[in-house]
Order: structure tokens, then C-alpha cells, then sequence
């Protein structure tokens, strides 16, 4: 089959009024929990996937999906209007976008920043139609000493892609990975690290980790801090954009497109990264760097154009390999895995109703997405004035029912304020919670490969370098290691996160 | 300051006793051989690997100069987490016996009086409209199989 005729047979599943209408509401709930701050994609995709056992799974990933990109576009609205990330990954689109909303350009920063991220999406989607079946069709043919170093490099890829400390993310992932062995482990049937408890017999879910490390803990982190919210103007004025502004914008949108699109690709990458990139990036090549963190336009269109362009081309790792690129995506995976669907690169083959059906609902909600954000925007900016004392208790409520019924069982929720608590202890030492539950997730799957391609040649470890495959994707993780060690580099890295 | 407290001085100790946890809870655990790896291969393996990170990461800092090793503790962290744990334990000891309604009311109220900027009033109206809405979202549209009324009354 052609990309025409897949298009036309996805086209077909994210019509049906039930697809329609849950893309619509993912769109609205991304949107949603994009401009409240502190609350993210990962806590609400963790909070929602218990909702969704009831779904179709194509209906169920269509509306997490949306939930995912739509934060995107909510969190630029935050960033221009307040001065706040509503999201992580619009910490940049403040920087110019609050200015140009003092300058009473709120409504131009605001169509700029939906425009730029309609384009990078579409984008980004058809990039995602076009690469992931020439991608699962290498795949296919992968066994278990590919995959072992094949996860190997996307967990190294998502330590050079942290912000923090080197040492402190590969740590994290260590510890993600540690935690992932609790549970009975599948090879000898033996219980690892349950103490007899039978809610642990199956491992803990990573919905509780999830819950706890990034809903909880970001709430222990929030409730103490004063709030100030500055909204710059309850009106947002006009929304149209001059012709000195298109002229400006549209190379940043282009490079921030492509850049984006890029990143999302690399595993640990997707939308926060990208957004930083871009603007540095932008900077660099402006004629007039001054004019940035003045209100120059340019730094709005390109990091929100990156950022909404790697939120979808990091669903490719996802899709075709069966490698989550980052948390959000992680979750996505567990979802399709709750509903018997083995993420990858078979996916496209045994279910092409559920991955066409998934993209061409991308295309579809960007578009619901700039209808909801621009004419709309009056109705977000009054969601702007709920202040955060009052969320807190709200998201409690969520998460706490949440997990309960993963299985029906308080003991998941003493165990979520666990993992609360361990998440508020790290923040205090600087590590990062998302390597940890890249590593939780990606852990049991490490393990297996590695011990199934470890009995399949008879213990003979030098098997992960002698076959091709498996030695070049090892290859690239040592040079990924190599590369982060150079001072020069770690000097570069150092400075765009500082931006 | 005293060295022991920098940041990562304490942050390394932190994964020297989560490593020496997983070591000595996985120590009943067979190792196995490379041809026959048992249960306990990877996590000890891994613990290790932990181990020596976490020895690198205090070492590192107890050398350093120091700058930048302050941890940030907020005023009244303490007390606000304990408040929100408080909120959460009383939602679970109470589900059984008062039901969905009572306990979530108990929750947003408790978890309510762990902001700086509280205000009882608002804080009632929330427990009253939030634990009313999502019973009728969870219980009754979702099934979530929860009591919705205290016990004694059904």
C-alpha cells in the first residue's frame, strides 16, 4: 500500500463521530492542562489511562495523543499572557512572547504561536507517515542482542539529553531501572523485592510511579511557594498579523519545524529540548540578537514551532520500534499495552486501523487545536485566573481515585505517596525524574533482551558486538558517551541550557 | 558550611543506601553464570553499578569548593508535605467506612489547609462542588467501584 492509500484508510477510522469527538477532547483537555500550570501532560496521560480500559485502544491513544500535542498549544497561551511556563517545554516562548504581550501584542504572539505550531504539526505528522514504515521495516528483522543495544542507546540518548548533571542522570536511570526488577521475574518465576506483598507480585505499574514522581511531587513542590500571576491584560487585542511579522516569523517557523521534527526523532528528545534549541538557534542567526527578550517575534515562532514538531515525530521511536522517546510517550506505550497491543514494529501491520487512524487524527486535531486556541482564547484566559490553591486539592482528588483503580486497591495509593515523597527527595538533590521513569518502564523489556540474547549464545557476551546490527547501535552509544565526556561540548551543552 | 551537607555529598549517600538496599533485600537472590543467569544478575548488577555512582557523586562534592552544594529547603516544606500525606492517609482509612463523599470532602479540605495563601471558606465550597462532581465522573459514569455513602447507612 502507498502513503496515499494508508492516509485514506486512517482517514477512515478518525472520521467516525466517536473518534472524532475523543480527539476533540483530548484537544480540549491538552489545551486545558497546557495553560494551568503545574499540572502536565505526563500526570493527566497517567491520570486518564485508567479511563480509557473501557475505550476502543485506537479511540483511547487518539485522545491521549491529543492530550499530549494540545499542551503545546495551551502552554504558550500561559507563557505570553503571564510570564509562566504552563508547560516545560514553553519556559522560552515566555521569554519573548511576555514581552511582546506587554507591548500590547498579546493577540500577534498568540496567532503566532498557534500558526507556527499548525505547520510544525502537520509537519511532523506526515513526516511521522512517511519514516515509520521504511523504520519497522529494519525492525522487523531485530532480535534480542539488537533491541538490548538499541534500548541501551535511547536510554544513553536521554542522558545527554537532560538537563542536569551527566552523573546524575545516568543515576536516575540506574534507579529506574533497579526499581523495574521489583516484581516476580519472568525467567525463573522467583519474587525480587516484593516482601510478600501481592500488589507488587506483577511489578509496580508505572502509572503509580508516574503519578507520584511527577503529579505528587510536583505538588509538594508548588503548595508553599507564593503565587504571583501577572496577567498582562485581560484583553488580548487584535490577532492578525502585519506583513513586517510574517516576514520575520516564517524562516523561524521553518527552522524550528525542521529542528523539532529532528529531535523529536532522538530518544530522551521531544518538545522540551527542541524549544530550547530553537531558540538559541534563532538567536544566533539573528541580524539583530538584541531585540531578543524585547519581544522579537522570532522567539516565539520558532521555539513553539519546535516544540509542537517533536511532540509528534517523537511518537516515531514509539510507533515502529517499540522505544518510548520520552515519558509522555512511555505512558502512550503502556496504553497500547493495556489493550494487548505489543508496541512495535509489527503495530503497523497487524493493527494499520490504530496507526493510520492515530495520524491522520494528529492532522485533524492540530486544526481543532488553532480553532480552539485562537478565535477561543477569551475562554482560556478566564481559566487563567484560577489560582493554584485551589488546583491542588482538584488534581489530589484525580490522582488519588486514579490510582486506585488501576486495581481496585488503597495499597497503590500508599505506594504512589511513596514515590511522592522519593521524587520530592530527589527534586532537593537535582535529579531528574524523567531518566528514572524512562528506565522504570524500559527496565523489564532491557532485562529480557538481555538475558534471552545472552542464552542464545550460551553466555557468550561478545554477541552484542559481533552482530552487526547490535554493534553498530552499541557503537553509537559509546560515541554518545564519548561525545558528552568532551569538555568542549559539555561547555555547549551547558550554555544552551542556561538560555 | 559543613562538607556533609552539600548538596550532592548527601545526594550521593542517598544512592549508596538505595544501591546497599537493593543489595542486601536481593542478597537471597541466585546470581546465576552468564549461561544461566538467575534472578538476582541484573539487580545486583545494576545495584553495583549504583553503588560506585553514588560513591563518585559524595566523593566529588566532600573535594569540591563547595559553591552551589546549598539545598534548597523551603520554610514550612515540612509541614505542608505532612499535611498533604495527612489529606491522603484519611481519604484511605476512610473510604471503607464513610464512603466516597465523606472521605474526599476530608481530603480537599485537609490537603486545602497546606497552602500559604489558604482561605477556609473557598476551601469548603471546593470540597463540597469537587466531591460532589467527581462522584457523580467516577462512580456513577466510570464505575469505579468505590462506596459512595458511609456504611451505615446502606
Amino acid at each position: 500500500m502507498n502513503l496515499f492509500e494508508n492516509l485514506a484508510l486512517g482517514l477512515g477510522v478518525a472520521v467516525t463521530p466517536e473518534n472524532l469527538l475523543y480527539c476533540l477532547i483530548g484537544a480540549v483537555l491538552g489545551t486545558l492542562i497546557g495553560i494551568l500550570p503545574g499540572l502536565g501532560p505526563v500526570a493527566t496521560v497517567a491520570m486518564l489511562l485508567p479511563v480509557t480500559y473501557a475505550l476502543d485502544p485506537t479511540t483511547a491513544l487518539i485522545m491521549l495523543a491529543g492530550i499530549y500535542y494540545g499542551a503545546q498549544y495551551g502552554g504558550s497561551t500561559t507563557a505570553i499572557l503571564v510570564n509562566l511556563p504552563g508547560e516545560a517545554s514553553s519556559v522560552v516562548t515566555a521569554i519573548d512572547g511576555y514581552q511582546m504581550a506587554r507591548q500590547g501584542r498579546a493577540g500577534q504572539a498568540l496567532a503566532i504561536a498557534a500558526l507556527g505550531s499548525l505547520f510544525a504539526g502537520i509537519v511532523g505528522t506526515l513526516l511521522l507517515a512517511a519514516l515509520a514504515p521504511t523504520l519497522a521495516n529494519v525492525a522487523i528483522g531485530f532480535g534480542a542482542a539488537e533491541y538490548f543495544s538499541l534500548m541501551v542507546l535511547g536510554l544513553l540518548g536521554a542522558v545527554v539529553l537532560a538537563s542536569g548533571s551527566v552523573l546524575k542522570a545516568v543515576a536516575m536511570i540506574l534507579f529506574g531501572l533497579l526499581l523495574g526488577c521489583i516484581g516476580t521475574d519472568i525467567n525463573s518465576g522467583a519474587e525480587r523485592y516484593t516482601f510478600g506483598v501481592i500488589e507488587l507480585s506483577d511489578g509496580i505499574d508505572f502509572v503509580v510511579v508516574a503519578m507520584g514522581v511527577f503529579g505528587l511531587t510536583e505538588i509538594l513542590r508548588n503548595v508553599i511557594r507564593p503565587e504571583t500571576r501577572d496577567l498582562v491584560t485581560a484583553k488580548v487585542g487584535g490577532l492578525f498579523l502585519s506583513h513586517d511579522d510574517v516576514k520575520a516569523a516564517t524562516p523561524a517557523v521553518l527552522r524550528g519545524t525542521g529542528l523539532g521534527a529532528l529531535m523529536g526523532l532522538l530518544p530522551g528528545g521531544g518538545a522540551l529540548l527542541s524549544s530550547f534549541a530553537a531558540y538559541t538557534i534563532e538567536k544566533r542567526l539573528s541580524h539583530h540578537p538584541e531585540r531578543f527578550g524585547k519581544g522579537a517575534i522570532e522567539g516565539v515562532a520558532g521555539p513553539e514551532s519546535a516544540n509542537n514538531a517533536a511532540a509528534q515525530s517523537s511518537f516515531v521511536p514509539m510507533l515502529t520500534l517499540g522505544i518510548p522517546a520520552n515519558a509522555t510517550t512511555a505512558l502512550l506505550m503502556g496504553a497500547m499495552m493495556i489493550h494487548n497491543i505489543q508496541p512495535g514494529p509489527q503495530v503497523m501491520s497487524s493493527h494499520p486501523d490504530l496507526f493510520w487512524g492515530l495520524i491522520v487524527s494528529m492532522l485533524i486535531g492540530n486544526v481543532m487545536l488553532v480553532i480552539l486556541n485562537l478565535p477561543m482564547i477569551g475562554v482560556w484566559v478566564k481559566l487563567l485566573k484560577i489560582p493554584y490553591r485551589l488546583l491542588y486539592p482538584a488534581i489530589l482528588v484525580f490522582i488519588t481515585v486514579g490510582v486506585f483503580s488501576i486495581q481496585n486497591s488503597t495499597f497503590l495509593i500508599l505506594l504512589m505517596l511513596g514515590f511522592g515523597l522519593l521524587g520530592y527527595l530527589l527534586s532537593l538533590f537535582d535529579f531528574e525524574p524523567a531518566p528514572l521513569l524512562l528506565g522504570f518502564i524500559l527496565g523489564p523489556m532491557v532485562e529480557d533482551n538481555f538475558r534471552r540474547a545472552m542464552l542464545i549464545s550460551a553466555g557468550d557476551w561478545t554477541t552484542f558486538f559481533t552482530r552487526p546490527v547490535s554493534a553498530t547501535l552499541l557503537g553509537l552509544a559509546a560515541l554518545l558517551l564519548l561525545v558528552l565526556v568532551l569538555p568542549q561540548v559539555r561547555q555547549t551543552r551547558e550554555e544552551a541550557f542556561r538560555e | 558550611m559543613n562538607r556533609f551537607v552539600r548538596k550532592d555529598a548527601l545526594a550521593g549517600l542517598f544512592l549508596m543506601l538505595s544501591a546497599g538496599f537493593f543489595l542486601l533485600a536481593g542478597r537471597g537472590l541466585a546470581f546465576g553464570t552468564f549461561d544461566m543467569m538467575g534472578p538476582g544478575f541484573v539487580p545486583v548488577t545494576l545495584a553495583l553499578a549504583l553503588l560506585a555512582l553514588g560513591f563518585v557523586l559524595m566523593v566529588g562534592a566532600l573535594a569540591g569548593d563547595g559553591t552551589g552544594q546549598r539545598i534548597d529547603l523551603p520554610p514550612g516544606v515540612f509541614r505542608a508535605i505532612a499535611v498533604i500525606f495527612a489529606a491522603i492517609l484519611a481519604f484511605v482509612l476512610l473510604l471503607h467506612p464513610a464512603g466516597y463523599v465523606v472521605s474526599v470532602a476530608v481530603m480537599i479540605i485537609v490537603a486545602g489547609l497546606a497552602s500559604t495563601e489558604r482561605r477556609l471558606g473557598e476551601i469548603l465550597i471546593a470540597a463540597l462542588l469537587l466531591s460532589g462532581i467527581t462522584a457523580v465522573v467516577f462512580i456513577e459514569l466510570l464505575g469505579v467501584p468505590m462506596p459512595l455513602w458511609p456504611a451505615v447507612l446502606q
